[in-house]
């Protein structure tokens, strides 16, 4: 029988399993920071490698050349990018992230009144994903070379394969174009309905909590294609990870052992198998995460989804810089955060990893 | 045991994907009592500010919210309804008159104009938008210098005095555009800089509600608007930068009214028995333009042999699907005082050899094209070009670069050859073509310098008489063509498709769409 271990201490430090998980903590974040400083720099230099005049974009072709150089001195556009860097970044340790050209509102504004939009999506491709990636990936192992074991394949290959931009095309053509099934693709709620208050600022939650019935049905039938469309890189991920880990963990003495031992199917694949198998899953869902970040540029574009994606879309096509190093930075940060997360969650799973 | 598992998996599944597709398909609730009218626009707006916006989207926002001292007027061409930009109606000046030689124009408020706070609209704003407008940087200041206005004053609540420093036929034409929207002077004097980016306050029929510039803008009727009011007490531009995804929904009657669409969607729709199209022929022209200051362009001969070597008839019937119309000037028809005298180029690779060999380039020459990416059909208009050029021997390469990329280009001049599209903020020949070809302009790209014309554009700006200015017009365009600083390709048709039901849609030769007309 197996006895779940518990939780390491986070502070004593258990034989031979390296230092307590909060040294090992701290150390990360302080190995954050290097990677993030990184990033940012590698998206303010790329914002800037392309020849184009945020000043020209503001001030529009039919003007004069004192204008467009009046609006450059405005913009700091005439320091050295060095200094503009430096400039930027002691101003972020104040807070202060700059301002859109396009809104003319400070960027962490901006990004505070899109970010709820973007979380909705993402969670809600997350339950999509893992809702069908999680017995499909159990089942292709269980019944490896069957007719499902084949579709499940077939089903994570075209995911992988099929680009998020081309697939939200695809998605609306069918469901909403062909079928009539579909919502118009204009957003997260219909025009006809306002948004109910906002409690968490999460518009399907908030609907819910208010009561709207036709507000929420609105939005869910609004979330639920781009949510599809965000979830297929998932999907074919997850659904093959879980699905070679698992086929890994069966061929083990123990799970042998166990089955010899008249344990139930249910037990024998569900709670050892499937436990022992999750640990690379997991490790991988959170790499997934940043995809669908990434993903959700792509998605809220084509889906015209009110959230950071579509918000960084516009400051590109209108080189808006600051909100590009903005979201490159809070980017590379959650994606850090995450991964640490991921890290912590997977020795929490397995007793068996050590961490340094 | 296994087995039960995979069928009560395989069900769950089955009923979980019943349910998403119920939840997809589940019919709408009762609907909100008044159905707004959505229009799907191809990109966000850039800027509200009313002195600083350029862009197709950010200009019809403003438009629909602010009001300036008079508008243009609408004139019946051939049966239907359309606005022109050379005669004018009153908005917030009931009438206007102007001394002996045009120099001081008096304009008459009404006096039950609003803005949508309920302050009162009075000649202290007209002044202080104009006076503060033509200091600031922007196209207002811009615009009061092409339209020669020296000064503005308050005769009193109801009645402003515009001097000019001399007679100028544009003015008029000029102090009609969005750029001269009135603003709140109590609201504006307080306003940051970067307020206006993101505000509306007008008096016009509508005001904005709401504005997400990645997403969407929500007007509403104004309850203190002085005029008839709109239909629609509510309008929602959709900022859908994907044509085909605009053309799904007007098609589907997601949106209502959408814009810019491309050829192919346009003639896909024309077959669709639920929308319909409007179709009038804008003053937007395309043209190739060479950089007379990079040999061997600036060879009069060598222009004049490629405006021999362009399939103009190809460009408008298998790019453009006849969304274009041809183009024999470098002034738009429609435009006053347009004319083809001088233009008398025909897809003719013959002459063209000749013209090349008189030229001292028999042999050809090899050129680099910079073109704009983001255009598909400048991507198939190069390609076709490159095609016919290679006949004569003159190779064409090609650079494909972003758009922001060749706006930063175009700026300084530094291409050999590019194609542009030029729609002029002021629909006047002397506007027009002093921008595009006058000598030591910023915005001449080609670097076109010709002291006959500039001298004639000169003349022709201070002349009061229309008659001759009229003339002198005909006159530089005659030299213009003759001396090909452009390979003049086309000019675009502006088609706005409505969905089934919608009517009202008035053309403007500045393609903003006037909501309030709508019904």
């Amino acid at each position: 029988m197996d006895a779940g271990l518990p939780l390491p201490s986070i502070t004593a430090r258990p034989e031979g399993r390296g230092p307590p998980i909060l040294t090992y903590v701290l150390r990360r974040i302080l190995m954050m920071v290097p990677v993030i400083l990184g990033v940012f720099v590698v998206a303010f230099l790329l914002a800037r490698v392309i020849p184009a005049n945020p000043a020209l974009m503001v001030v529009g072709q039919q003007s004069t050349a004192a204008e467009v150089h009046a609006e450059e001195l405005a913009l700091g556009l005439n320091l050295p990018l060095w200094l503009q860097m430096w400039h930027f970044l002691l101003a972020a340790l104040h807070g202060n992230f700059g301002m859109s050209i396009v809104t003319g509102q400070p960027v962490l504004t901006d990004l505070a009144q899109r970010f709820p939009a973007t979380v909705e999506l993402t969670v809600a491709s997350v339950v999509i994903a893992v809702a069908v990636a999680l017995p499909l990936g159990i089942l292709s192992a269980l019944y490896k070379d069957s007719w499902i074991d084949w579709l499940a394949h077939v089903i994570a290959l075209t995911g992988v394969s099929m680009p998020l931009f081309w697939l939200g095309l695809l998605l609306i053509m069918v469901f909403y174009s062909a079928l009539h099934i579909a919502p118009a693709p204009l957003g997260d709620l219909s025009v006809l309905y306002t948004q109910p208050p906002p409690i968490t600022h999460i518009l399907v939650l908030d609907a819910l909590l208010e009561g709207q019935w036709a507000v929420f049905w609105s939005a869910l039938r609004h979330l639920i294609l781009p949510a599809l469309a965000l979830s297929t890189g998932t999907i074919s991920v997850l659904t093959r990870m879980l699905r070679a880990s698992m086929l890994d963990v069966m061929r083990h003495d123990y799970i042998r052992t166990a089955r010899a031992k008249g344990a139930s199917a249910w037990r024998v694949y569900m709670v050892h198998t499937l436990r022992n198998a999750l640990v690379p899953v997991v490790t991988i869902f959170g790499l997934q995460l940043g995809y669908l970040l990434g993903g959700a540029v792509l998605v809220e574009t084509v889906f015209n989804w009110p959230g950071v994606g579509s918000y960084v879309t516009s400051a590109i096509l209108a080189s808006d810089y600051a909100p590009v190093e903005v979201f490159a930075l809070l980017s590379a940060v959650l994606y850090s955060v995450i991964n640490l997360c991921v890290d912590v969650v997977n020795a929490a799973i397995d007793p068996r990893i050590t961490y340094f | 045991m296994l087995k039960k598992a995979l069928h009560r998996t395989v069900g769950s599944l089955a009923a979980a994907a019943a349910l998403l597709l119920g939840s997809v398909s589940a019919p709408a609730a009762t609907q909100a009592a008044s159905t707004p009218l959505v229009i799907a626009y191809p990109g966000s707006p850039r800027t509200l500010d009313t002195w600083l916006a350029y862009d197709l989207t950010s200009d019809a926002m403003i438009l629909n919210v602010y009001d300036q001292l008079i508008t243009y007027a609408q004139v019946k061409v051939g049966g239907q309804t359309q606005g022109t930009l050379n005669a004018y109606a009153p908005m917030l000046a009931t009438r206007w008159t102007s001394n002996a030689d045009h120099t001081v124009y008096t304009f008459y408020l009404r006096h039950n104009a609003e803005f949508s706070n309920g302050d009162p609209v009075t000649a202290a704003d007209v002044v202080w938008t104009y006076q503060h407008g033509m200091k600031a940087t922007g196209n207002l200041s811009f615009l009061a210098t092409e339209g020669a206005i020296k000064s503005v004053a308050a005769v009193n609540p109801y009645e402003v005095e515009i001097t000019l420093s001399h007679p100028d036929s544009m003015f008029l034409s000029i102090i009609a555009m969005y750029p001269f929207s009135i603003l709140d002077a109590k609201v504006a004097a307080k306003a940051s800089g970067t307020y206006w980016n993101s505000h509306e306050l007008g008096s016009g029929p509508y005001e904005l509600q709401s504005l997400d510039p990645a997403s969407q803008a929500v007007f509403v009727r104004n309850p203190h608007y002085w005029g008839p009011k709109p239909h629609y007490a509510k309008v929602i531009l959709k900022f859908i930068t994907d044509a085909s995804v605009r053309q799904q929904l007007v098609e589907s009657g997601g949106v209502q009214v959408a814009l810019a669409l491309s050829p192919l969607a346009l003639q896909t729709l024309a077959k669709s028995p639920v929308v319909n199209e409007h179709t009038n022929l804008s003053e937007d022209i395309v043209f190739f333009g060479m950089n007379e200051q990079d040999p061997p362009f600036n060879h009069e001969l060598v222009r004049q042999a490629l405006s021999y070597a362009v399939p103009y008839s190809t460009l408008i019937h298998q790019v453009e699907l006849n969304q274009a119309s041809a183009l024999d000037s470098s002034v738009p028809v429609g435009m006053p005082d347009h004319t083809g005298a001088g233009w008398n180029y025909s897809y003719n690779l013959t002459k063209a050899k000749a013209l090349l060999a008189q030229a001292g380039y028999a042999k050809g020459f090899t050129f680099t094209f910079t073109l704009d990416a983001s255009q598909p059909d400048w991507v198939q208009d190069a390609t076709l070009l490159q095609a016919s050029f290679a006949k004569l021997g003159v190779t064409m390469k090609i650079a494909q670069v972003s758009d922001s990329e060749y706006q930063t280009l175009l700026n300084a001049h530094k291409m050999q050859a590019y194609i542009e599209q030029w729609d002029s903020f002021v629909n006047d020949p002397g506007y027009h073509l002093g921008f595009l070809l006058a000598g030591g302009m910023a915005t001449n790209a080609a670097n076109y310098s010709n002291p006959t014309v500039n001298k004639l554009l000169t003349q022709a700006e201070f002349d009061p008489n229309a008659a001759q200015r009229a003339s002198l017009y005909q006159r530089i365009q005659t030299i213009i063509n003759q001396q090909a600083p452009f390979l003049d390709l086309y000019q675009y048709k502006w088609t706005v498709v409505t969905y089934q039901g919608v009517s009202g849609y008035v053309f403007y030769p500045d393609q903003l769409l006037r909501f309030w007309a709508f019904k």
